[in-house]
């Protein structure tokens, strides 16, 4: 079971759009507030929360930060599909044996 | 989130019918998949409920979202990943007859996102999203 701060990160919708408008280009607050119906304070806790679940990072040039969300954050969610990865092809391999033993059977009598 | 899917092709040499069966089946599906009451209709909900050797004991919410029978089979499924997130995504299953009477079957589980199963409202706009996508 994975118990980590990136799925309660991302589990906010706007958080959600946050990361990904950040995944495309490093930006400021001001810019990044620009493309939502949301107030900057609250633009700036979703990047704080992103922050410590390791999801963002920040560049400091003079007075102004820059953010960019942080691919390596993904990591957990990308274990996630991993294990499903891993576990489809046995399934289908079960399927196969399903299927075999549905025409086995009817063979009986 | 992510636009990472699994993808998994296999020729069978059953035909389309006897795979559908093999899906479709409450037995049968739960011989190579998991525990489940599953019914092929495009709407109905069902669950998953995983066996203890996988090591995961909640349920999987899940609702059918195709049903072409000897032909394509998906559903949504939700599956609890942390204590107050989902992942969803869906599974999608289609079957192609071959010349020789077999069976190519394709199997692709994409649209994962996650989903805060604290707050309903999210989760509900996200399964409309899917919905429409499917």
């Amino acid at each position: 079971m994975l118990e980590s701060p990136v799925f309660r990160a991302l589990a906010d919708p706007t958080r959600r759009a946050v990361f990904e408008r950040l995944s495309k280009r490093e930006m400021s607050v001001n810019e990044l507030t620009a493309g939502f119906l949301v107030s900057q304070p609250a633009i700036s806790q979703h990047l704080t929360a992103l922050k410590s679940a390791g999801l963002v990072s920040e560049r400091r040039e003079g007075r102004r930060i820059y953010y960019r969300s942080d691919p390596r954050g993904l990591a957990p969610l990308t274990s996630w599909i991993e294990r499903h990865q891993a576990l489809w092809p046995a399934r289908i391999e079960k399927l196969k044996r399903v299927l075999n033993e549905m025409e086995s059977k009817k063979e009986l009598p | 989130v992510t636009s990472e899917s699994i993808i998994i092709e296999c020729d069978l040499p059953d035909s389309p019918e006897k795979v559908w069966r093999a899906l479709t089946e409450q037995n049968l599906l739960a011989a190579w998949l998991m525990p489940n009451d599953m019914q092929p209709e495009a709407g109905s909900r069902f669950r998953f409920v995983p066996a203890d050797e996988e090591g995961r004991a909640k349920p999987i919410d899940c609702e059918v979202l195709q049903a072409v029978p000897n032909q394509v089979l998906s559903w949504h499924q939700s599956e609890q990943a942390a204590a107050h997130a989902s992942v969803e995504s869906v599974v999608t299953i289609v079957l192609a007859a071959t010349p020789d009477g077999g069976t190519r079957l394709r199997l692709v589980h994409d649209g994962f996102v996650q989903v805060s199963t604290r707050e309903p409202r999210g989760r509900g706009d996200m399964t409309c999203l899917l919905r429409r996508a499917a």
